[in-house]
């Protein structure tokens, strides 16, 4: 006899083999007995969870010569036609590759003969969410009312591709991710059976690999069988799959911890130096931060080892370890690693990416400082990286920023000289001119005034100010900075009702009467960055500058803004479609200066003036450091 | 026994060779790994070791070490053997036809006597319906049969196919074994050995082609153009762009060099440690860069690079695509003081 392989030779023979999905294997066992067998089912599932196999334990139980039995006696003859795949009356159709209408025309014609040997005819249709749209429609009518003698059992992993139409014609029976508890269960019982000894963490490994999947669990055992001779260890185990290992992964958590990126260039160089693939590196660092997360969270380790799937002693551990992250910490950390090992799928360079990744992960603590939630955190931040966790105020401060690169040891102390891209970007730094209480918490403001929109349901148009930065908060005017779709979100925030809306939420949490202005903000970068991103510290070229001066001058031509009962159309400071004109931006270029008597005199001043019929009141410089 | 002379992928080799030995073999196999380290040429001897008249075997099957000489081998070499067959993708894919053509070879009888192989090159290269459609064949394949998929990028191969395979793992050869590859097959300097092996990122094949001396040049030409990047020089910039999208396929290897070279820079920036480079024999000129850049600039300049190699394998439009990538290069790390000169 040919050599099986493991999944194929434990395929369960009869309702008692199968493992997990009770609810599946006692309705079927129900029915039989009751003698209410449906003319159609659907078994949907992920892969390797039992849908075939159970099917065809179906047309035993229905064809087995002790009568249509919940025992099926895996001895008959029926039986053993059937488990040899050879019976005349059960037809196993491949969805996949009979997928045309053709073939189901051709299965609508067989259906109506009678069964050659086997009381029932049993067609099981595998795959079958890859049938086309008119095979599908074809099917219908034959599966609504089929012959008597047929049973149609539809296996699928893709339940969402059946059309309804189907759906609603067959009972279908959800078929679930087996626990690692039954797959270790099962992988036990296999190892007995075959005489192979195996420790316990090897098994849970496996299992834990096989992703509620037996087939899967099956196939990776026999990988680990073939290539070890012996009992089985969690080392071998891991080297065969490829799976990076547990001391692995607690060094890569270390490092995390550490912001050491040394260490994270050297483990990459590692892992791929000892052949195996960066991709599944990232896999199971999710998996990781993920196990991290839930142990954090639950902090009794027989939870965690319930949920996370290991030994009492590892659990503890794990438990021990999230306690050194933050809550932020590692739900960032997941959603970057996830990022990236999807990006990894795609990536030719795959050590590169890594590398790239690494560096982000591990170097920058937080991406966007401001969203930091606690003290704690921002202690960190200044601990590991000096450079961007400083305070705006030092921002351009790059001596210090040498000082800390030194004291880092590193082989080229200037490396971090502009990296203040990093620092806390837009509002800190722009909101520089406009001093006041209210700009350290204006991120804080702009969230709370996004739940209080939120909360009241009012018509302030949440979504888009969540798109929003504050760029500055005046007395009287709190300026939003879009750096995309602007002309669409100011235009939807200016709207009347929208605009009323926010102010109205702003002003109750400022303690003051304000009012709204929109400007375009550069992408990325916060007006204020822009200008150190050039030339540490210098004015920047003109491309990068704010264009703050847009609101700036058409602020000029608007209505005060304290008189606030005034048609909210009169008073819209920023007229989006001026800002297509390439004459008015090279114009707005010019920062304009407080009370200067030559700004109404200015061509394109007057211009816009007399298209909105308006007079300057008011004109107010930007950034007072700038050239002018 | 199953020997071949397939250098570095130890762990890949027993596997196949404990299945030989103990008449053990599965019905189908994944071989994983990346591109250019002998996944398909291990495929073939494989199949040469299963019907190899010459080998011996201890149980039953005839398989063994594959002598290479026996008619039978040599068939199975030149794909003339009528039990051995490789399919690999039809332009981009491999087509349901593809798949169907093997189903219907696998409902015959055998030509001979031995073993019956399909090999799957670049097996995520299918279309859903091929894989869709392989999937019954692959599950249970007619007695005395192997299917071996190859593949580079397993994440893309449909996971109810992987689940249906034994897996067998290729890895990237580690830097002494190219270095003993390249050794035996050429005469080279130390120094420039250790630099393709360096450059080669663990893949032999690619090793092999830079000491032929095949990419060797567009290497040098490639480096070369980067010192252009950043002179805010537009014309200049574009120039080069045209020159270089005339020949859509070597831009990859470009873009790839490049990326390299970013990674290098940020790398030992980060780290201080020269070992850890790929371009070893620019590695004065990389710590002299080094310093002129910030990390943040060094990762979005690698970012550019992968997005326009990811543009470029969803059939870009080559020429826009260097014009955008020149382009954004040169302003991203360009000193705008130079403009001002």
């Amino acid at each position: 006899m040919p050599y099986l392989a493991l999944y194929r030779r434990w395929r369960p023979q009869t309702f008692a083999q199968v493992v997990g999905q009770e609810h599946v294997v006692r309705t079927l066992r129900n029915a039989i007995s009751l003698g209410r067998v449906a003319h159609a089912y659907l078994f949907s599932g992920p892969r390797g969870t039992g849908k075939t196999s159970i099917a065809k334990l179906l047309a035993k139980a229905l064809n087995c010569e002790h009568g249509p039995t919940p025992d099926p006696c895996d001895q008959c003859k029926p039986c053993a036609r059937i488990r040899e795949g050879y019976s005349m009356d059960v037809i196993e159709i491949d969805a996949a590759s009979n997928r045309g209408i053709d073939e189901i025309r051709d299965l609508r014609e067989r259906v109506r003969f009678a069964p050659a040997e086997e009381r029932y005819k049993v067609y099981i249709i595998d795959e079958v969410h890859m049938l086309t749209t008119e095979a599908f429609n074809a099917l219908l009518k034959t599966l609504e009312e089929p012959p008597r003698h047929v049973v149609f059992v539809l296996a699928t992993t893709e339940v969402y591709r059946v059309p309804a139409t189907i759906l609603s014609r067959c009972q279908r029976f959800d078929f679930r991710r087996l626990t690692v508890e039954e797959l270790a269960g099962q992988i036990r019982r296999v190892l007995a059976a075959e005489g192979i000894e195996a420790d316990d963490d090897a098994v849970t490994l496996i299992s834990r690999c096989a992703e509620g999947s037996l087939r899967d669990a099956l196939s990776l055992l026999e990988q680990v069988i073939s290539f070890s001779d012996g009992r089985l260890t969690y080392a071998q185990v891991a080297g065969v799959l490829g799976v990076v290992g547990i001391d692995v992964l607690d060094e890569f958590s270390d490092i995390l911890m550490r912001h050491d990126i040394p260490g994270a260039l050297r483990l990459i160089d590692r892992i791929i130096n000892d052949g195996k693939d960066v991709r599944q590196f990232f896999r199971d660092a999710v998996q990781h931060a993920r196990d991290l997360l839930v142990a954090r969270e639950c902090r009794d380790p027989k939870d965690v080892a319930h949920l996370v799937g290991v030994s009492h002693s590892r659990a503890m551990y794990l438990v021990e370890e999230a306690a050194r992250f933050s809550y932020e910490r590692l739900v960032e950390i997941i959603e970057q690693l996830s990022a990236v090992e999807k990006d990894l799928r795609w990536a030719g360079q795959s050590r590169i990416m890594a590398e790239v990744a690494m560096v982000r992960l591990v170097g920058t603590p937080t991406r966007q400082p401001e969203q930091a939630k606690g003290p704690e955190q921002a202690k960190g931040l200044q601990q590991t990286r000096g450079p961007q966790a400083k305070g705006p105020g030092q921002a351009t401060d790059t001596g210090q920023v040498e000082g800390t690169e030194q004291a880092r040891g590193l082989a080229h102390p200037r490396a971090h000289e502009s990296t203040e891209p990093q620092a806390p970007p837009s509002i800190d730094a722009a909101g520089a001119s406009t001093p006041g209480p209210a700009q350290a918490s204006a991120p804080d403001l702009l969230q709370r005034v996004i739940n209080d929109i939120k909360n009241k349901k009012s018509n302030g148009r949440w979504a888009i100010l969540s798109n929003a930065r504050i760029v500055s908060i005046d007395e009287r005017v709190v300026t939003l900075g879009f750096d995309q779709s602007f002309d669409m979100n100011s235009r939807l925030i200016m709207q009347a009702g929208a605009r009323e809306a926010i102010e109205e939420a702003l002003s109750a949490q400022l303690g003051r009467r304000v009012s709204l202005r929109c400007v375009k903000v550069d992408p990325v970068m916060g007006p204020g960055n822009g200008n150190e991103m050039e030339t540490n510290g210098e004015p920047g070229g003109p491309e990068l500058r704010p264009k703050q001066e847009v609101s700036a001058s058409f602020e000029a031509v608007a209505e005060p803004p304290s008189s606030a009962d005034s048609p909210a159309e009169s008073r819209i400071l920023v007229d989006p479609l001026n800002d297509d004109d390439p004459g008015d931006n090279e114009d707005m270029e010019q920062p304009l200066i407080d009370n200067d008597p030559d700004i109404s005199r200015d061509p394109m001043v007057r211009q816009v003036a007399m298209f909105f019929g308006g007079r300057v009141l008011k004109a107010v410089r930007e950034r007072p450091d700038k050239q002018g | 026994m199953f020997r071949c002379n397939i250098r570095g992928q130890q762990e890949a080799l027993s596997v196949l060779d404990r299945a030989v030995s103990s008449g053990h073999i599965a019905h189908a196999y994944l071989f994983i790994g990346p591109e250019g380290v002998g996944k398909r040429t291990c495929a073939i001897e494989f199949a040469k070791a299963l019907n190899c008249q010459e080998g011996s075997c201890s149980r039953g099957c005839q398989g063994g070490i594959p002598c290479g000489q026996c008619p039978t081998c040599r068939a199975i070499a030149d794909g003339n053997f009528p039990d051995v067959s490789v399919v690999s993708p039809s332009g981009a894919t491999i087509r349901i036809e593809q798949v169907r053509e093997v189903r219907r070879s696998a409902g015959l009888k055998a030509h001979t006597s031995g073993w019956r192989v399909w090999v799957f090159e670049d097996s995520d290269k299918m279309t859903e319906e091929a894989a869709n459609a392989l999937l019954r064949t692959l599950e249970e394949p007619p007695p005395r049969s192997v299917m071996v998929l190859t593949t580079s990028n397993p994440f893309l191969v449909l996971p109810t196919i992987v689940s249906r395979c034994q897996v067998v793992r290729f890895g990237h050869v580690s830097l002494p074994e190219i270095n003993a590859i390249l050794t035996e097959r050429f005469d080279l300097s130390d120094q420039d050995r250790e630099l393709f092996a360096s450059l080669s990122g663990g893949i032999p094949a690619k090793a092999i082609r830079l000491a032929r001396g095949e990419e060797r040049q567009a290497r040098e030409r490639a480096l070369d153009l980067l010192r252009k990047i950043g002179t805010r020089d537009t014309l200049e910039i574009l120039k080069i762009s045209e020159s270089l999208a005339e020949d859509r396929t070597s831009l990859v290897g470009y873009l790839e060099m490049w990326t390299s070279w970013y990674r290098d820079i940020l790398i030992l920036k980060e780290t201080g440690d020269t070992g850890l480079l790929l371009n070893r024999d620019r590695q004065e000129e990389i710590s002299g860069v080094a310093c002129e850049n910030s990390t943040d600039k060094l990762i979005s300049a690698i970012q550019i690079l992968q997005e326009a190699l990811n543009a470029l394998r969803q059939n870009a439009n080559a020429r826009l695509c260097m014009d955008s990538v020149l382009l954004r290069l040169d302003r991203l790390l360009g000193d705008p003081r130079r403009k001002e000169n």
